[in-house]
C-alpha cells in the first residue's frame, strides 16, 4: 500500500495499542507497522498531534519515565474513559467493515451473505 | 541528524503552535527530538552510517509545518486564556485573603504571646531599675492572663517606690479572639482600683493577644505583694505579684 501521510482511525489504533501496554511514541509507531505488517506505514510526526488531542480529551494520560540512555520518556496510558472509547469504536468500527464486507461479497456475485 | 537540525526542525514545528504556554513547548520539543533520536538509534543498530540515520530519521517524521499545524489544534487559543485567567485569579484570591485575613495577624500575636510575650513593646521600652521575669499564668474563661514581668523604681527614701506590672491576655485557642484587658483592678495592702486609674499603657496589638502595662503602683517596704484581679466572664483571679524589695540595694 503507498505510504499515506496520515491513515484513518489512527486514534482507534493508538486506543488499540495502549489497551495492551503503557507506550511511548516511537515504540507506537514501530508496533504500529509490526503488527499491520507494515500495511500501516504512517509519517511519524503526524502521531503527535493525535495522541495530544486525546490525551486533551481524557482518553489517555501520559507521565514520564527515564529511557535507559538517561533520557525522560513520555509515555501514554489509556483511561477508563479510553478503554470505554475504544470499545465503542471497535463496536462500530466492526459494524461498518461487516456491512462493507457484505456489499463487496455481494457485487461480487458470491450472494447474501 | 545533529542536535542541531533536531533543533530546527522543533522550531519548523512550534512555529505552527501559537497558543502553547512556553512549558508546553518545551515538552513538545523534548518528545519530537526524543522520537527523532530513538529512530536515528534504531537505525544505527540496523548498520546506516551516522548521518544517513540522522537524516532517514528526519525524513520519517514528515512535514514540520504541517505537524505544527495540527498539534496547533491541540492547544486552542482559548485554553490559554483560561489557564492565564485563572491563574491570575488565583495569585489574587490568595493575595487577598493573606494580606486581608485578620486571623493571620492575630494568630502571630496569640503566639508571642505564649512563647515570648517580653519580645513586645512595652517590654522593650519601659526599663526600670528592678526588674524580674515571671511566669504567672492565669484561666479566665477561655482565655489565659499572663503576668511576664514586674518593676520596681524606688524613691530617694529608700522605703518607697513605684511597681510596674507587665502582663497580656490571650485566647487558649491560638486563632481565637481575646477579650481586652479592662475588667482588670490593681492595688496593694487591700485597696484595689481599676487598673486604668494608674499609669496604664494598653497596647492592644490585635485581638490575638492584648498586652498592658500598669506603671506607678505606689509600693512600700511593707508591700510585699501588688495584687492584680480580674472579673469577667463570671471567673474571678487574683493574682498576687512579689515586689522584689530584696533586689535594692
Amino acid at each position: 500500500m503507498e505510504k499515506r501521510k496520515t491513515i484513518e482511525h489512527t486514534g482507534l489504533l493508538v486506543l488499540s495499542l495502549l489497551a495492551g501496554e503503557d507506550m511511548y511514541g516511537y515504540q507506537m509507531i514501530v508496533e504500529l507497522a509490526r503488527r499491520s505488517d507494515r500495511t500501516f506505514d504512517m509519517k511519524e510526526g503526524t502521531l503527535y498531534p493525535i495522541l495530544h488531542g486525546l490525551e486533551k480529551n481524557g482518553v489517555v494520560e501520559a507521565y514520564m519515565q527515564e529511557a535507559p540512555t538517561g533520557r525522560m520518556r513520555k509515555y501514554y496510558h489509556l483511561t477508563k474513559k479510553g478503554a470505554e472509547r475504544l470499545r465503542a469504536e471497535e463496536a462500530a468500527w466492526q459494524a461498518y467493515a461487516g456491512a462493507v464486507n457484505a456489499v463487496l461479497r455481494f457485487g461480487a456475485g458470491l450472494g447474501p451473505a | 541528524m545533529s542536535a542541531m537540525e533536531r533543533q530546527e526542525f522543533c522550531d519548523r514545528v512550534l512555529a505552527k503552535v501559537r497558543h502553547a504556554t512556553p512549558k508546553e513547548k518545551t515538552a513538545i520539543r523534548a518528545e519530537l527530538d526524543a522520537h527523532m533520536e530513538d529512530h536515528a538509534a534504531a537505525l544505527l543498530e540496523a548498520g546506516y552510517e551516522e548521518a544517513e540515520a540522522a537524516e532517514r530519521a528526519m525524513y520519517a517524521m514528515g512535514d514540520p509545518e504541517e505537524i505544527g499545524a495540527e498539534l496547533n489544534k491541540d492547544y486552542p487559543l482559548g485554553w490559554l486564556v483560561l489557564s492565564r485567567v485563572s491563574l491570575i485569579l488565583t495569585v489574587l484570591i490568595c493575595a487577598t485573603f493573606l494580606f486581608s485575613w485578620p486571623k493571620l495577624g492575630n494568630t502571630l500575636n496569640s503566639l508571642q504571646a505564649r512563647i515570648a510575650p517580653e519580645t513586645s513593646g512595652f517590654a522593650s521600652t519601659a526599663k526600670y531599675t528592678y526588674e524580674r521575669d515571671l511566669d504567672i499564668r492565669a484561666e479566665i474563661g477561655g482565655d489565659i492572663l499572663r503576668i511576664y514581668k514586674v518593676g520596681l523604681d524606688v524613691n530617694r527614701d529608700g522605703e518607697t517606690g513605684n511597681a510596674a506590672l507587665f502582663f497580656c491576655n490571650y485566647s487558649k485557642n491560638p486563632f481565637g479572639y481575646t477579650a481586652d484587658l479592662m475588667y482588670l483592678e490593681c492595688g496593694t495592702s487591700g485597696i484595689m482600683e481599676s487598673a486604668r486609674n494608674y499609669d496604664c499603657g494598653w497596647c492592644s496589638g490585635n485581638a490575638g493577644a492584648y498586652y498592658s502595662l500598669v506603671a506607678k503602683i505606689p509600693v512600700t517596704r511593707t508591700d510585699n505583694a501588688v495584687v492584680l484581679t480580674d472579673d469577667h466572664f463570671g471567673k474571678y483571679v487574683r493574682l498576687e505579684v512579689s515586689v522584689p524589695w530584696e533586689d535594692v540595694t
